[in-house]
């Protein structure tokens, strides 16, 4: 039988992805673990549904703070036509969990209660240099450490017991010049050739060995705010999500459309599977089938 | 005789292919173990070989890259046997029996032992026309049985990461030394490779360039040279980090023009300073190819 723990890992890549490719082994296994809460039938969506919220219940990941972040922050205060997630975006030697782009960018790092705050600073002062607003996401018993260690223009949310986000104090605007090395090491070529081109209305064509250098020494010499614009218009683009798809997902599933790099023909496929129809008969049959594999 | 063990990746056939009008069938016999389901750039890169003369060992039985998950391969490779000599890749005893599966004697095929050798192997090996052995990984006693033994070995002192590399490292005295077993019909290595397989790895945060030289004032050992570029931290730029390495072996072979062979591989490297950085998988390439062509002309010389 799985723990809770256990089933949380019904929300990864890994497992995603087989459920995309029609494997249910898995997430039989989960729907044993809630088979008090499942209707006699029941969809594969239902099983991610209900193990989200014991997630919620007894055991908040970093991936449900994701989640909480997204649906909250992103479909609740933006709109997807003109707002866009980073997910796992590498500041520095850090990746940050959640960034929200509009007309600014917003960093969101997520300190579950099972994290750890070691690096917590090292992070904060990577992404002060290169983002708009940081805000620090965390449960209740972080909460106390984090408003006292960090620095005052680093915003706190908290996120309730009732799963809302409960702001303690707001992010400052960041008016430190953006650190033009550690931007161009966070993006693709295509990305810091187009933000470039808009701001220094030159025409960018240098080889490829050369047009790393050339783009960073053209950037050190603008204006951080004009930077700052250029970034978040350049993002927006480039790494706009998938409005539809992700819309198709149950609500729990949210994050993990955006952050997780499924194909297309995966994308399609789940999105299918996710309204197959079981009944908990086959999760006896499995379970059946499980243990007559270990003889 | 030289036998470089290549896999039979996109860079490393390209390579022998570049190589086969450069390289004599008197002096070397590559030994490509396929790792690709589409075997079209295999079989090109054999025919560019037989059209030097020169006849391969093909590995028959492949068990990685497109083909570790499935149970047992056995190749059906075009042109047969007037075109390659089929090479097994026997973990016991039992693996030869794959040999007439696909219709070949022992008598015309190699064998590449991969695991351990016992008495009732060696018996059995007595037919084969070549049986290549790692010579960390077999008694005295058993190798002393066998015939038409080749040597080889798992030289490259391969990093996790490439910011590891210090300047030089000793790769192999094998090939001043395989000649003292009378048994022995000539030797193996991986080139700038290991025999661990791995498919194409993560971002690298520094590159390296690997060059390999004779040390003569060390008994004709062989070393390899390790270019490593800046070290930002990060995966970024690596055209620029493939230039600043590149500037670092041209700097160094400057000041030292007798430790390289001035091999095709190593002409084609330098001659991309001022060009565009052509990516990884051709430097790789470079070094596959000058290693090969060192070895060659160590061996016409000796």
């Amino acid at each position: 039988m799985l723990t809770t723990r256990d089933a949380a890992r019904l929300f990864s890549s890994k497992r995603l992805t087989e459920i995309a490719s029609g494997n249910f082994d898995f997430l039989l296994e989960v729907a044993a673990h809630y088979e008090e809460e499942l209707e006699e039938e029941f969809t594969v969506a239902d099983v991610f549904e209900c193990s989200y919220s014991a997630l919620s219940k007894e055991y908040r990941t970093e991936y449900f703070f994701k989640n909480i972040v997204a649906e909250r922050l992103l479909l609740g205060r933006h709109s997807l036509n003109t707002a866009t997630v980073l997910p796992e975006f590498r500041v520095g030697r850090s990746k940050a969990d959640c960034v929200i782009l509009n007309g600014s960018s917003t960093c969101y790092e997520i300190k579950s209660d099972f994290d750890n705050l070691d690096r917590l600073p090292e992070q904060l002062a990577s992404y002060k240099k290169l983002f708009d607003k940081v805000y620090v996401v965390v449960g209740q018993s972080h909460l106390s450490k984090v408003l006292n260690s960090c620095e005052h223009d680093v915003g706190i949310l908290e996120l309730t017991p009732r799963k809302n986000l409960r702001l303690i104090r707001e992010a400052v605007i960041s008016k430190e010049p953006v650190d033009i090395s550690i931007l161009m090491r966070s993006l693709r070529v295509h990305e810091y050739k187009e933000i470039v081109t808009a701001v220094s209305h030159q025409n960018i064509d240098y080889p490829n060995t050369e047009i790393f250098s050339a783009c960073e020494s053209i950037l050190q010499k603008i204006p951080s705010p004009d930077v700052r614009r250029a970034f978040c218009a350049t993002l927006k683009k480039t790494r706009k999500i998938e409005k539809e798809f992700i819309l198709s997902l149950p609500r729990s599933l949210l994050m993990a459309g955006i952050g997780f790099k499924l194909r297309a023909t995966h994308r399609r496929s789940l999105s299918n599977n996710l309204n197959r129809i079981f009944s908990k008969d086959a999760i006896c049959i499995t379970q059946y089938c499980g243990a007559s594999s270990l003889n | 005789m030289y036998y470089p063990i290549l896999r039979g990746k996109q860079f490393e056939l390209i390579a022998l292919r570049e190589l086969a009008e450069n390289i004599s069938p008197e002096l070397v016999c590559p030994v490509i173990e396929p790792v690709r389901g589409n075997l079209i750039p295999l079989h090109k890169t054999i025919e560019a070989l037989n059209k030097s003369g020169i006849k391969p060992l093909v590995i028959v039985n492949p068990n990685i890259g497109d083909f570790s998950k499935s149970e047992k391969v056995l190749l059906e490779i075009s042109g047969q046997s007037e075109s390659f000599r089929p090479c097994i890749k026997a973990k016991s005893v039992e693996d030869l029996s794959l040999l007439s599966e696909l219709g070949f004697a022992l008598s015309e095929s190699a064998v590449l032992i991969d695991g351990g050798i016992d008495k009732s192997f060696v018996d059995k090996l007595g037919p084969a026309s070549c049986v290549l052995v790692n010579k960390e990984k077999i008694h005295p006693g058993a190798l002393s049985l066998l015939k038409n033994v080749v040597l080889f070995g798992d030289f490259f002192d391969k990093k996790i990461r490439n910011a590891d590399y210090e300047d030089k490292s000793f790769y192999s005295s094998l090939h001043t030394e395989w000649k003292s077993y009378s048994n022995a019909i000539g030797f193996g290595d991986y080139t700038i490779l290991s025999e661990e397989y791995s498919e194409a790895g993560g971002p690298a945060y520094v590159v390296t360039i690997h060059l390999s030289y004779i040390n003569s004032a060390e008994f004709d050992a062989m070393y390899v040279r390790h270019f490593s570029s800046f070290n930002d931290d990060s995966p970024a730029n690596p055209g620029g980090k493939f230039k600043s390495a590149l500037e670092k072996l041209w700097d160094f072979s400057v000041s030292n023009p007798e430790v390289f062979n001035k091999t095709q591989g190593f002409q084609e490297l330098v001659s991309l300073r001022d060009n565009p950085f052509p990516g990884l998988g051709q430097v790789k390439k470079y070094s596959i190819k000058h290693h090969i062509e060192t070895t060659c002309n160590f061996v016409r010389g000796a």
